[in-house]
């Protein structure tokens, strides 16, 4: 974290956010193998973390932000056309690898036929690819905190507060990388826990996609509800939506490769209670992130959701 | 006065090293736990219904991990 900090503080927006993303997936991706592929199939784990994933960034962490954002500065700005970019591309992604196979006639998943498993594989891959362009090259200014009648006093407390840390980017990368080689073998050894508690506990199964998420995403939270204390809602944006969509436009393809490479099976298809309430979480933000501020009720609104989701698993 | 300077080196030099360390104390500890965790496995993963032992290593991994 404080190397992905560092490296994000020396290459700036979007750039820095991205390179957190990145990091937080390779985790994502390694826990979920690690649990795909100890103890029995668990062929639904993949959908489940991203529901999970989707359900704790979209509802959990852009509430608190919000909420706690509201309670602080009353009402917030941020760069309504970046919000919007974002949401586009993961409803699009949303509808097509996590709705979409269960309504076509393979069986007992899509994503089983070699066909369709590169189709699941290749158009999550494309859309995060031109998107990257698209908020790296063609429209960085999107991404960026907005300024109304210069820098806000916030920000530039924040800028002096993050004066760039001692070493070099290399190092920070150097560390970096290291960092994720730990946490992705520690990750194995976690997996035979969670497994063990979800075969021995009889919890759901849903419940381990929710362990693995609030594990790779404590993180960004605690990122994303900082930059809403400070006043800095376009990063809190920034990390929440951009783990959204790297989680559907990265995970996917992976957990599809995995599956595949392994023999094991996946089923990215969500069922109706969850189809609908991925449904709603995308309306409620398209409502959410359809004007310039927010205020207290939106974030309230998103925390209930989330509230529902969890009662859901246990009571479903 | 070059003297001086030469005997302050190695005490600047042991300073530099302990802050960084105590900088990197995550990664330190990262690689600590996976290092006793690897030498260990056998024993420490041999009993997980001994829940309140499965729970303390679950958190203590889980912990490393977000440090």
């Amino acid at each position: 974290m404080r190397h992905a900090d560092a490296i994000a503080a020396r290459l700036g927006e979007p750039y820095g956010t991205l390179v957190l993303t990145l990091s937080v997936i390779v985790i994502e991706v390694s826990l979920i193998a690690s649990v795909m592929l100890n103890g029995d199939n668990n062929p639904t784990l993949a959908r489940d973390t991203m529901f999970a994933t989707l359900m704790i960034v979209l509802n959990f962490m852009v509430g608190l932000a919000l909420v706690i954002g509201a309670l602080r500065h009353f009402e917030q700005s941020y760069n309504l056309g970046g919000a919007r970019a974002y949401l586009s591309v993961i409803a699009a992604l949303v509808v097509f690898t996590l709705i979409l196979p269960n309504y076509m006639l393979t069986e007992p998943d899509p994503s089983q036929a070699p066909a369709q498993t590169l189709l699941f594989v290749a158009i999550p891959l494309l859309f995060y690819a031109v998107f990257i362009f698209f908020q790296t090259a063609r429209h960085r200014a999107l991404f960026d905190e907005p300024i109304s009648g210069g820098t806000p006093k916030s920000t530039r407390r924040e800028a002096a507060h993050h004066a760039p840390a001692e070493g070099s980017l290399a190092f920070h990368v150097m560390m970096l990388v290291i960092t994720l080689i730990v946490a992705v073998m520690l990750a194995k050894f976690l997996a035979v826990i969670v497994d063990f508690g979800l075969e021995d506990l009889n919890l759901p199964d849903e419940f381990g996609g929710l362990l693995v998420a609030i594990l790779v995403l404590a993180p960004e939270g605690l990122s994303a509800f900082r930059a809403a204390l400070k006043n800095r809602l376009q990063h809190a944006v920034n990390v929440c939506l951009g783990s959204a969509l790297a989680t559907i436009g990265l995970t996917v393809p992976a957990v599809l490769i995995i599956g595949y490479v392994t023999v094991r099976e996946v089923h990215l298809g969500l069922a109706p209670v969850e189809t609908v309430f991925m449904l709603l979480t995308l309306f409620v933000s398209g409502l959410t992130f359809g004007g310039a501020r927010t205020n207290v009720l939106q974030g309230i609104v998103h925390l209930a959701l989330f509230i529902v989701f969890v009662a859901l698993i246990f009571s479903p | 006065m070059s003297k001086r300077r030469t005997a302050r080196r190695p005490r600047a030099a042991k300073r530099d090293l302990r802050s960084t360390l105590a900088a990197e104390a995550p990664v330190v500890t990262g690689i600590a736990t996976l290092v006793i965790v690897y030498a260990l496995q056998q024993s420490l993963f041999s009993d997980l219904h001994n829940y309140p032992l499965t729970l303390l290593l679950f958190l203590w991994l889980f912990g490393t991990m977000l440090w």
